[in-house]
């Protein structure tokens, strides 16, 4: 439970500290305030009150149409003798007109641009709302391709970057054999020349030791005092002599 | 009807406005138009009553609205079978761990709370959103106060048990 609620609080925080842009962009404000002011949204109420609907003007004008009837026929009846009707209507007409079309015009274009606008924001919605779903099922498709079109590069790179690591694997073995085949060459070679270095010290050494053991006996043989005068001959430290012998 | 300047209103409370719908949407195309109505909302609204306090009604209809939008967006994505919102598709670059773990959260916290029934998902946006007392809320949505108690509760709970497989899902990681 405790883990409940904690994954709660943390999904919680989680979409508290999720990062949201600064403000609406400019151009949001614009049309939501443009919006507002088509929708009457600017206006003083004011202003809204002095402006009258279609119905309450056609109930004045029917009220003062009532009035013109009734003073008309209170005066025709107080009148000594009935005026001439046609006269009448041929006076009160052109007035009539004159103070009723424009403002009946006015109303019936305000109504008339009332509903217009109406239509227009309904199907407005209609259109965004089509409009959006072509937009989600093209990004869908499209979102679909991308990652499938991905998917196959991604592939196509991995088999290469495989391929080449074969390949510089293969390159790096033959390299290495080379190197140890060298190095065994290298070692029979050293192992031949110290061999025979070896056989050379041995031969020199052994020559040494006996030119060495001679000449530690003429030694003797001088510091002996009976000893007879040696014979040039028998000299190996001459070395002409010791290559005749 | 009450005077009111709305391009004040709309410079003072817009941010704010912005915020909530761009918060629970997660996208600016939806959180715009959302913003949109809200604004258009207020002043049916205004026109029909006296608005005392601009603040709370803005934050509860951005909250309404940026809700019944997710929603719709979430019957959308489960009608078509695919993904609610293709930001959430990871990219290239990830990023660090928590940063993922914390998008996926959000994300499934907008999933359930599109799953709520209207009034207990606003009663939870408008609480842990908008920090908005119980009072406040039951004023706005119009209810008593324990009923907004019980809302906020019943919107706990069921939130708490769509991101249980979470809680599992996060475990199995850590073994």
């Amino acid at each position: 439970m405790k883990k409940k609620r904690d994954i709660l609080n943390k999904a919680v925080s989680a979409l508290k500290n999720q990062p949201v842009p600064d403000g609406p962009p400019a151009e949001v404000i614009n049309g939501v305030a443009e919006k507002l002011s088509e929708a009457g949204g600017d206006v003083s109420p004011a202003r809204r009150s002095e402006k009258p609907n279609l119905i309450s003007f056609a109930k004045v004008a029917a009220a003062a149409v009532l009035l013109i009837i009734a003073g008309y026929a209170a005066g025709r009846l107080t009148a000594p003798r009935p005026p001439d009707l046609r006269q009448l209507q041929q006076e009160l007409e052109p007035s009539l007109r004159a103070s009723l079309q424009p403002a009946i015009r006015q109303e019936l274009l305000d109504e008339l641009k009332k509903s217009w606008r109406l239509a227009w924001a309904g199907s407005y919605v209609q259109i965004k709302d089509e409009l959006g779903r072509q937009f989600s099922s093209d990004m869908t498709e499209f979102g679909a391709q991308i990652l499938a079109a991905s998917g196959r590069i991604t592939d196509r790179r991995l088999t290469e970057l495989i391929e080449a690591i074969d390949a510089a694997q293969i390159n790096e073995r033959r390299w290495i054999a080379a190197a140890l085949e060298q190095m065994e060459l290298n070692r029979l070679q050293d192992k031949s020349r110290l061999m025979n270095g070896l056989v050379t010290l041995a031969a020199q050494t052994d020559d040494e030791l006996a030119r060495t053991k001679q000449d530690m006996a003429q030694f003797l043989f001088y510091t002996r005092p009976d000893s007879p005068v040696p014979d040039e001959s028998d000299n190996t430290n001459n070395l002409s002599e010791r290559g005749k012998k | 009807m009450q005077a009111i300047d709305w391009p004040l209103v709309l410079s003072k409370h817009g941010p704010g406005v912005w915020k909530t719908v761009y918060r629970l949407l997660g996208n600016e195309a939806d959180a715009a138009d959302c913003f949109q109505e809200t604004f258009m909302c207020a002043l049916e609204v205004s026109r029909q009553q006296r608005v005392r306090n601009f603040s709370a009604l803005l934050a509860r209809v951005a909250t309404s609205r940026a809700i019944n939008r997710l929603r719709q967006r979430t019957r959308e994505s489960q009608r078509n079978g695919e993904p609610a919102d293709w930001a959430m598709v990871a990219g290239s670059n990830p990023g660090p761990f928590e940063q993922v773990q914390a998008r996926e959260l959000a994300a499934k916290l907008r999933e359930a709370l599109a799953e709520l029934p209207p009034q207990e998902a606003e009663a939870f946006c408008l609480r842990c959103f908008s920090d908005m007392s119980y009072r406040q809320i039951a004023k706005e949505l119009g209810i008593k106060t324990n009923a907004a108690g019980i809302l906020l509760h019943r919107a706990r709970t069921k939130l708490r048990n769509s991101l249980e497989p979470v809680v599992v899902e996060e475990n199995e990681v850590r073994q």
